[in-house]
């Protein structure tokens, strides 16, 4: 029972990664992944929302009608997107202003509905809280991954303190989509390579 | 079993609403709880921006007419470019320093809010962003003081011509035009329409 909830919690981070392994919701990877500062709000914001709106629906969900779910997930993550930026405007107006647009776009984040839809409508609320912690914790890691190699890279600093002197000039084309999607491929190539190989060990053994 | 569809329909469109109300109740409990604190914060933080580019004002007021009525209050000076209001900018013995005005411009990823001073002489004092939603990494940069600084002690007279007076956050000509812009603008406006402003004092 106990291993069953590990499991669900650390499947999120290697075997079923929404950005690295599944590769959903990459618009929004894209932008935020520019800084470290901004991926980890992001993951922060990120985490509010899957976390609360699969354990709302997980409680609710022997009273969604089948022909309706969509429009009621939809109008529940809507609301804790909204509740979540009311929240960051009157506490952490900065956050909120570096995030700007990708909060509200958390709500077509398709990873979070997709979320919804295969497990937590389905399944009783401590492992959905578990899921939505363990694709939280799986997609900050990967955006932060990116984020590192992409702020190095086009704006020489690492959360925003810069690393070299005045006189380097950064590869801008790191901070535009170009540059993300190259960081990502690299990353998922590595990954791949090293799940190859921890697999044949493990098969070897 | 056979359902009645108009039945099934109304039976689906309750439920849904039902969701819905609970979702607004939500919502607006949120908002009213939270709205005085975002209020104050947004309070704050152009109070910051106009300490900033005023760090020695004491007060800053709103330029009003004889019926105290606020002077130019969002006024739009041509497309895109906004006046949101004017300030002036008094030290402690209350006497003027400058004139403060908050404005915004169509930048290029939503508007760009921002503050500037103009000094009795016609010369800016600086200028301050409170809010921009530029793309990041590029023309959000905008705030940079590298960027900005080039734009204190200058001119209000000067061109304000992006690539010719002033030079453009690299990657980001949309951003820095629409800033540019928003400043020449507004500054030409409130020479035109506010009389005191050209009184030498």
């Amino acid at each position: 029972m106990k291993n069953n909830l590990l499991k669900i919690f650390t499947k999120g981070l290697f075997i079923e990664n929404p950005v690295f392994i599944l590769m959903l919701g990459l618009c929004s990877v894209l932008a935020v992944s520019v800084s470290v500062i901004n991926a980890l709000g992001m993951t922060l914001a990120f985490t509010f929302v899957i976390v609360l709106s699969e354990l709302t629906i997980s409680l609710i969900r022997n009273w969604i009608p089948k022909t309706l779910r969509i429009p009621i997930f939809i109008v529940i993550i809507a609301s804790f997107v909204t509740i979540l930026q009311f929240l960051l405007q009157a506490y952490l107006p900065a956050l909120n202003k570096s995030l700007g647009i990708f909060i509200p776009l958390i709500v077509v984040n398709c990873i979070i509905i997709g979320r919804i839809e295969s497990f937590a409508s389905k399944r009783p609320v401590v492992e959905s809280i578990l899921d939505g912690l363990g694709i939280s914790l799986g997609y900050g890691i990967a955006i932060v991954l990116i984020a590192v190699v992409r702020e190095i890279l086009g704006s020489g600093s690492i959360l925003g303190i810069q690393l070299f002197g005045s006189s380097f000039q950064p590869a801008l084309m790191f901070i535009l989509p170009p540059g993300a999607f190259l960081v990502i491929g690299i990353e998922i190539g590595a990954l791949n390579a090293f799940m190859k190989k921890y697999n044949k060990k493990v098969c070897s053994r | 079993m056979k359902t009645n569809p108009t039945k099934q329909i109304v039976k689906l469109g309750i439920i849904l609403s039902i969701y819905c109300i609970v979702a607004a109740l939500a919502l607006s409990v949120t908002y009213s709880v939270t709205l005085p604190k975002i209020q104050e914060q947004q309070r704050l933080s152009t109070e910051r921006s106009m300490k900033s580019v005023y760090p020695n004002a004491s007060s800053f007021s709103v330029v009003t007419n004889e019926n105290n009525d606020e002077l130019f209050c969002s006024i739009e000076v041509e497309s895109g470019v906004l006046i949101d209001s004017l300030y002036m900018a008094n030290d402690s013995n209350s006497s003027l320093i400058g004139f403060v005005v908050k404005a915004s411009s169509q930048g290029y990823g939503g508007l760009i809010m921002f503050v500037y001073g103009i000094n009795p002489d016609k010369t800016i004092e600086a200028v301050s962003i409170i809010e921009q939603t530029e793309t990041p990494g590029l023309g959000a940069n905008v705030y940079k003081s590298s960027f900005l600084d080039q734009f204190s002690k200058k001119n209000v007279t000067d061109s304000f011509i992006v690539k010719q007076d002033v030079t453009p956050i690299t990657a980001s000509t949309i951003t820095s035009k629409a800033l540019t812009n928003g400043i020449k603008k507004s500054v030409d406006f409130l020479l035109e329409h506010h009389q005191e402003m050209t009184d030498e004092k």
